[in-house]
């Protein structure tokens, strides 16, 4: 133990690597988390999509083996138990129909099986064992870079087993199922002689298992078989009976002479006081998976994401993350459907106008074709509350002044040459040489050559001669979203320049705008600026500043010049409401870059149920809204100016493009560059 | 040691001289079959490397066999951006102080007979594209402007392009004008079993072997999707089989033929040799 600690291999250093084999060997997706110290001696299950590993383990083969383990159980179909279907080694004593066994929606076929037996416990640990070994056996067959190591880590794990010979007699059987599963036949104890029958109809049964083809219907199979000799057994230690010899090596046919048990579901049977006390143990094999656990149970109580938890189900190989419960799924789905149909007004059904204004206590409806509506997540129903939100779209009258724009290059003259390698860095893929054009930047050698020989064989002549660099069309499409509300106004601390007057954040951010403006257009990708404020739900503020298809004018920097700090931020129906604009890009990529503050608040946000519960609410809201962005295709960053730290969105971010600039004179080139590398990919 | 020779060959008038190896994975023999003898021009999609080109060779040999004792002529055009309507229909060239006319490939196996095969063809611009047009509807002639004249197809002239749907972004789409004048069979990966035998025959190595390069393969291409990794083609396994049968060891040869060449990612190689060390005993 202490020389192969040694060369300890932490999972981190073998993480992506083995995540990539996993993935190739099952086809599906697949997080490795490491064990907390305080898990490793009751690890939570795997789900469908994590598998939990200690950080550190005396080798990478180990690691390597206990991640093939787990990725060959999808490719041998573990999962794709079929309760009625015959195994190819045993003849079959499962009932031949489903009759008086209980099948609810939504089961695997292993529950249903499982139902066959009385001790259920026992039958579940039982097949984990069997199909594990029938695993192993696949695997050192189809991938022979794994049976070598297979075969040493199972050597090491026989070396520390526990002992038999002190075990009660169906102990002791359960402990030879394990080191059989181990391939371990070197084995030889003394023990009753009744167990020497036993002992060695399952090593035949582990012969039929371990042949080549056997499918999870025959672990199936054997599970019934060993189950049954198991519970034969008595389970407390005989004392003073002459024991004998036992090898595992002899090994009996399992079909021929032993009553294999016909009535299902098992009858219960009458418990013993010593069965509850003296339950069989199975002691785990390392590099082999824990069994999910509520399938122990028989009557399944866990909460719909329990039991989502990965337990011998066959899930969808597409792992989308769903992280509502299932009640929810259908209002989620009928969220994204609205999300990407045009704007239209809702129709209203309602009598007079006036009423308007009192829907606001529920639901909002309009006829204004600038005015969107939007649901809101309320985390504490744990459901979208229906039209909620009012947004509407407004243009800001462009101010006269138009310096803006060339005043910004001209205070980050320092700036510039980086930003425009930067800028270079991105350009190039996005021209491309093109010949034989009406017209162009350059002649066409090629075609001018042919022009000069048409014409002297007197026949038609074109007059594309020339070559041009054309943009190839655009891939990318990005969304600005300013936060205009009234904190923008305060000023920024330490201004290097005293004689220079103070700047507010909103000055950076307009400034960090021009920035973009500069770079997206050089670099030809789509570009679209909003700010967003508001004043509760019904009257969300939307300012178009420049729109995707608006090109890049005076009249636009001006615009934006024009931008004042205004109230609130109630930041969700503007990322829905970006998102439904970005969604109608026929760009590959799509970007939606959100700079705020970080605090989300506003009047009437989550205002039901309580002042402490408002930041929860409007940082859940935010958070749904950033998911129903990812769902549409859209790449969702958060850029935070907060000079203190007063973070309240650094949380929920934890698993998406996020940072804080504490520097706001960082920002505009943080801005480029960050928008060089979400573009990079 | 002398100077060999290199065989030239009119370019209308190249034959494959022996029977190609190749495996139907489904019905596209019958299919190209029927659609040769009733004029339909065909468009073959699917993957770099999956066995297009050497199922048109195969054809061409299948169909003249059948009529002829010898293959069809095969004229192959390899389609770029810069191809040009005149590279295809051809253009006239100055000779002494006049001008002379040369016909273009696509015109020579129009005239000639046989399969023309456009492969690539979305690679084409678009103007470039339409001279096919009345070529490909019961026209079936080419029309050359420069010349005023029309030139009737080969009772035996068969126009087949070819198309990678995966890797072009979806602007650099066929337009449905030109589409929609092809009958289209699919190709994809073969089934692991038929991509044995192939490289086994192909690379000259046991089916053991063969079998799991196939496998590899299979495995690899799962990160298609998951890892956005182009799994390998039957191409690259050939490759593998090839050099292992030249003496290399198997790790080496696949790191060469296949880890090196699908990505270039550090990481996505450890995953690769993984999966590959798992097959494969070192
Ligand atoms: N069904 C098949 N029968 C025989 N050989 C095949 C078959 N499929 C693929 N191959 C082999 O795969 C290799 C690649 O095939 P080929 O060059 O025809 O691919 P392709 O589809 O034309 O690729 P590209 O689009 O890159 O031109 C060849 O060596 C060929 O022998
Ligand atoms: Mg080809």
């Amino acid at each position: 133990m202490a020389s192969s600690l040694e060369h300890a291999v932490l999972l981190e250093q073998v993480q992506r690597r083995l995540t990539i084999f996993y993935e190739a060997l099952s086809a599906r997706s697949v997080s490795l988390v490491p064990l907390s110290e305080e898990e490793r001696s009751s690890p939570p299950p795997d789900t469908r999509s994590t598998v939990r590993l200690p950080a550190e383990q005396e080798s990478a083969d180990w690691y390597k083996l206990a991640v093939g383990h787990r990725a060959i159980h999808y490719e041998s179909g573990t999962y794709k138990f079929k309760f009625l279907s015959p195994a190819r080694h045993f003849s079959s004593l499962r009932p031949d129909s489903l009759k008086g066994i209980p099948v609810y929606d939504g089961d695997s076929q292993l529950d249903w099986f499982f139902r066959l037996f009385a001790n259920r416990a026992l039958a579940l640990d039982l097949f984990n064992v069997l199909e594990d070994f029938r695993i192993d056996e696949w695997a050192a067959r189809k991938y022979k870079g794994l049976a070598g190591l297979c075969s040493r880590i199972q050597s090491r794990e026989l070396d520390i087993r526990p002992d038999v010979s002190d075990m009660a007699p169906r102990q002791a059987l359960a402990e030879v199922i394990v080191r059989l599963s181990l391939n371990g036949r070197l084995l030889r104890f003394d023990a009753p002689a009744f167990l020497r029958d036993s002992v060695s109809i399952a090593v035949g049964i582990f012969d039929s298992l371990g042949t080549a083809g056997a499918t999870v219907e025959d672990a199936a199979e054997a599970t019934i078989r060993i189950y049954h000799l198991l519970v034969a057994m008595p389970n407390v230690a005989v004392p003073g009976i002459e024991k004998v010899p036992i090898a595992l090596s002899e090994s009996r046919s399992h079909d021929a002479g032993v009553r294999w048990p016909t009535e299902w579901p098992e009858p219960d049977p009458v418990h013993l006081e010593g069965d509850v006390v003296l339950e069989v143990r199975f002691e785990p094999v390392s590099y082999r998976e824990q069994m999910g656990f509520w399938l122990r149970n028989y009557e399944a109580s866990a909460p719909p994401e329990l039991q989502s938890i990965f337990t011998f189900r066959d899930m969808p190989a597409r792992s989308k993350i769903l992280l509502d419960p299932d009640p929810m799924a259908m209002q989620d789905d009928e969220f994204e459907q609205d999300l990407q149909s045009p704007p239209k007004p809702l129709p209203h059904d309602h009598g007079h106008e006036e009423e308007d204004r009192e829907h606001a206590a529920g639901e909002i409806h309009t006829h204004d074709p600038d005015v969107f509506i939007y649901p809101e997540w309320d985390y504490q129903k744990n459901a979208y509350l229906k039209n909620w939100c009012a947004l509407r779209e407004q243009s800001i009258a462009g101010g006269s002044e138009d310096r803006l724009y060339s005043d910004t290059l001209r205070r980050n003259s320092t700036l510039i040459p980086r930003i425009l390698k930067v800028v270079e860095s991105i350009a190039p893929e996005n021209l491309r040489k093109v010949y034989r054009m009406p017209f162009g930047d350059d002649i066409d050698i090629d075609a001018c050559i042919d022009a000069v020989i048409d014409l002297s064989a007197g026949v038609k002549v074109s007059d594309n001669v020339y070559s041009a660099r054309e943009r190839v069309a655009r891939d990318v499409a990005v969304a600005f979203l300013l936060d205009l509300s009234a904190s923008t106004a305060e000023s920024v601390a330490g201004s290097s320049d005293p004689k220079e007057e103070s700047r507010r954040i909103i000055d950076v951010e307009k400034e960090s705008m021009m920035l973009m403006l500069a770079v997206t257009t050089k670099v030809g990708d789509a570009v679209a600026i909003y700010g967003f404020s508001g004043t509760g739900r019904d009257d969300v503020q939307f300012f178009c500043l420049k729109e995707f298809k608006d090109r890049f004018s005076a009249e636009v920097v001006q615009r934006i010049g024009a931008l004042k700090p205004v109230h609130t931020t109630r930041m969700a129906p503007a990322i829905r409401h970006a998102v439904r604009k970005l969604v109608r890009q026929e760009c590959q990529t799509k970007m939606l870059m959100i700079i705020s503050d970080g605090r989300p608040f506003d009047i009437d946000y989550g205002i039901d149920y309580g002042e402490e519960f408002i930041l929860d609410y409007a940082v859940q809201d935010t958070r749904k809204a950033l998911d129903e962005a990812r769902a549409n295709g859209v790449v969702p960053f958060l850029l935070t100016v907060d000079e203190e730290g007063n973070d309240y969105l650094r949380e929920m971010c934890s698993d998406m493009g996020y940072e804080i600039i504490s520097d706001i004179t960082q920002l505009p080139l943080r801005i480029v560059s960050l928008y060089r590398e979400l573009r990079a990919g | 040691m002398s100077r060999i020779e290199a065989k030239q060959t009119p370019i209308e008038e190249y034959r494959v001289a022996n029977e190609p190896f190749y495996l139907p994975i489904a019905n596209e023999v019958e299919s190209f079959e029927a659609a040769y003898h009733n004029h339909i021009p065909v468009l073959l999609k699917g993957p770099t490397g999956c066995g297009k080109t050497r199922f048109v060779e195969y054809m061409s040999w299948r169909l003249g066999i059948q009529s002829h004792d010898m293959a069809l002529p095969l004229v192959t055009i390899n389609c770029h951006e810069d191809l040009t309507a005149s590279d295809l229909v051809g253009r006239f060239l100055l000779s002494n102080s006049s001008t002379e006319w040369v016909d273009g490939p696509l015109t020579r196996a129009v005239r000639y007979g046989g399969i023309c095969y456009l492969d690539e063809v979305v690679e084409a611009r678009k103007d470039t594209t339409v001279v096919i047009h009345s070529l490909t509807d019961y026209r079936r002639f080419l029309p050359i402007d420069k010349l005023g004249t029309i030139i009737d197809a080969h009772e035996e002239f068969l126009l087949v392009v070819s198309y990678n749907p995966g890797y072009q972004s979806s602007l650099k789409d066929l337009k449905h004008s030109t589409r929609q004048r092809f009958a289209a069979i699919e190709f994809g990966y073969p089934p692991l079993e038929i991509e044995a035998s192939i490289i086994a025959h192909e690379a000259g190595v046991t089916l053991d072997l063969a079998d799991s390069l196939a496998v590899l393969a299979a495995k690899l291409r799962n990160l298609n999707t998951l890892e956005m990794l182009e799994g390998p083609n039957t191409r690259l396994l050939i490759y593998a089989g090839k050099l292992i049968r030249h003496g290399l060891d198997a790790r080496d040869a696949i790191e060469m033929a296949i880890t090196q060449a699908i990505t270039d990612d550090a990481q996505l190689q450890g995953g690769v040799r993984e999966v590959a060390e798992a097959i494969f005993v070192g």
